[in-house]
């Protein structure tokens, strides 16, 4: 009852973990993806605005651009709030600031890992390792990796799963 | 200094001369699905307006035609000629490693204890250059298997008669260095040979099986002729045939054509699945061969199974036949899964329980 703000925050935060935060660059990879976007859409919007000379034309355009903007803003925050953890048995993958998640899942329900990066990602020299347990839905999945943090994780993650086999 | 691609690439649990790549043949094989996309969609766009379409292939419009498909044609053959080499496997004792990608780059990595089946799929293509698909199927949902699309037919059978003794626990004999029968050419630097050279591992022979049953084909087409979706059809055949009688009028003959094409599709699919059944148990696990166009050769090891299911249509039970299926968490749900899961398409109560016997010995019956 004493401490209000950490304990509601206390279920994202377990007491006993160092949380590893994953690379900036994503941000900008995210920002990239949405500028390819949205950029031609804002450019047609803002095109049309001005060739026709209707003042409430330019309503469209100002909406989007301002969920641009506000999107924007909230990658660099979302990407601020990725972040994971190796424990002992299990690793902690935590997302979101308004509706925030945490995916635990233990190594020895690991069934198999990927690797993957697209264009931008490459680009901005970023990958993301997937661990896949048998349920098609549980998927703890960590975007934004330098590349030798992907590959150390990556291997460390099997040598782990390997070490703690259960179940399935 | 390394890229960063390569520094993702690396791999300490993998010697640099274990990486393999599939049969060269692989993109010719590949390439011809975008052809077969671009023909379906037109065909599926105009097939409401056969006249439409007639129109447009008058004149100069065929030229046109022929001349798009000849384009992705040759851009699907790049494109899995690109592709191809980007692929490459490695086997090593704790896990099977696949890197694919070209524009998106993927790397899986399965542990060979997470093993729940190993498919070798053989579509009709790839039946006539005499290349199969092998697929290890680890749990999780759809597209969890690795594909290892296309290798030689005895290579693919000799890797899955490895990967079910390394996954049964079984090592390499250490005495046999890999460089010693792996004479393949290793990846980087200049042009690598492709395919896995035959009889890599010398030490996994096939493990010896015991034929538990087969189908044959006299019962497979009875049975499904016999299925509710023939006794469907017939019954909806005569119902609009009759109301079209008596209306006379054919218009709903026509409306019917997509329906019933459905159902013939559904119950060729049945036919080509389920013909050659052939199910035999060997200490690797349970094999199961079936298919006329695609053949499968399936094999699940011990274990592996989660779940049995028996079920009999309403027309089976005169004859008392029942279909059983299994549940293994490798294969996920969907079409081809559908075509995985079949222990038995067709069987006698006998043969059900003998079915029964191959995923659970001690049940008693």
């Amino acid at each position: 009852m004493t401490d209000g703000p950490t304990r509601a925050s206390a279920p994202f935060d377990p007491t006993d973990v160092t949380w590893t935060p994953v690379s900036p660059r994503l941000a900008r990879a995210r920002l990239t993806v949405m500028a390819v976007w949205l950029v031609p859409v804002l450019a047609v919007l803002a095109l049309l605005a001005v060739v026709i000379p209707q003042p409430w034309l330019w309503l469209p355009f100002g909406i989007v651009a301002a969920f641009t903007l506000w999107g924007a803003l909230l990658v660099r925050r979302q990407v601020g709030a990725l972040a994971y953890a190796e424990r002992a048995d299990d690793l902690l993958v935590r997302r979101g600031i308004l509706f925030r998640s945490l995916v635990v899942v233990p190594y020895g329900r690991m069934q198999y890992v990927d690797v993957t990066a697209g264009p931008v990602a490459r680009a901005f020299k970023i990958a993301s390792v997937q661990l896949h347990t048998a349920s098609p839905q549980t998927t703890a999945s960590i975007e934004g990796l330098p590349p030798a943090e992907a590959a150390r994780l990556r291997d460390r993650l099997a040598s782990r799963g390997e070490a703690r086999l259960a179940g399935l | 200094m390394k890229t960063d691609d390569q520094v993702v690439e690396a791999d300490e649990a993998v010697p640099a001369d274990a990486w393999r790549r599939m049969h060269p043949v692989t993109p010719a094989l590949k390439g011809w699905k975008a052809i077969v996309a671009v023909v379906a969609f037109a065909s599926y766009q105009f097939a409401d307006d056969v006249r439409a379409a007639s129109d447009l292939l008058a004149g100069r419009g065929w030229l046109f035609a022929v001349g798009l498909v000849l384009l992705v044609g040759v851009v699907g053959f790049a494109y899995s000629g690109l592709a191809w080499r980007m692929t490459r496997y490695a086997v090593t004792d704790e896990a099977v490693h696949y890197r694919s990608g070209l524009v998106f780059r993927q790397q899986r990595q399965a542990r060979l204890d997470r093993l729940q089946a190993v498919d070798v799929v053989q579509p009709l293509l790839a039946r006539l250059f005499g290349l199969a698909d092998l697929r290890l199927e680890v749990a999780g949902g759809s597209g969890s298997a690795v594909s290892l699309a296309y290798l030689r037919e005895p290579d693919a059978q000799a890797l899955r008669s490895e990967l079910l003794a390394l996954a049964a626990g079984l090592r390499r004999p250490t005495t046999n260095p890999s460089a010693a029968d792996a004479p393949a050419v290793p990846l980087p630097g200049g042009e690598p040979t492709a395919a896995v050279p035959t009889g890599r591992v010398p030490g996994f022979e096939e493990a010896p099986e015991r034929e538990v049953y087969t189908v044959p084909m006299s019962r497979l087409l009875v049975s499904t002729l016999r299925s509710a979706g023939v006794v469907g059809l017939v019954v909806m055949l005569v119902a609009v045939v009759a109301g079209a009688l008596i209306a006379q009028e054919a218009g709903p003959l026509f409306a019917l054509l997509p329906a019933a094409l459905g159902f013939v599709g559904a119950l060729w699919g049945r036919v080509n699945s389920g013909a050659g059944f052939r199910a035999a148990w060997s200490p690797d696990g349970i094999r199961l061969r079936h298919g006329l166009t695609e053949q499968r050769a399936q094999t699940v090891p011990p274990g592996r199974v989660q779940a049995v299911r028996l079920t009999q249509s309403l027309w089976w039970r005169g004859p008392d036949w029942w279909r059983v299926q299994i549940n293994v968490a490798g294969y996920g749900t969907g079409d081809d899964a559908a075509r995985a899961t079949v222990l038995h398409p067709v069987a006698t109560r006998q043969e059900a329980a003998a079915a029964l016997w191959l995923v659970l010995p001690d049940l008693g019956v």
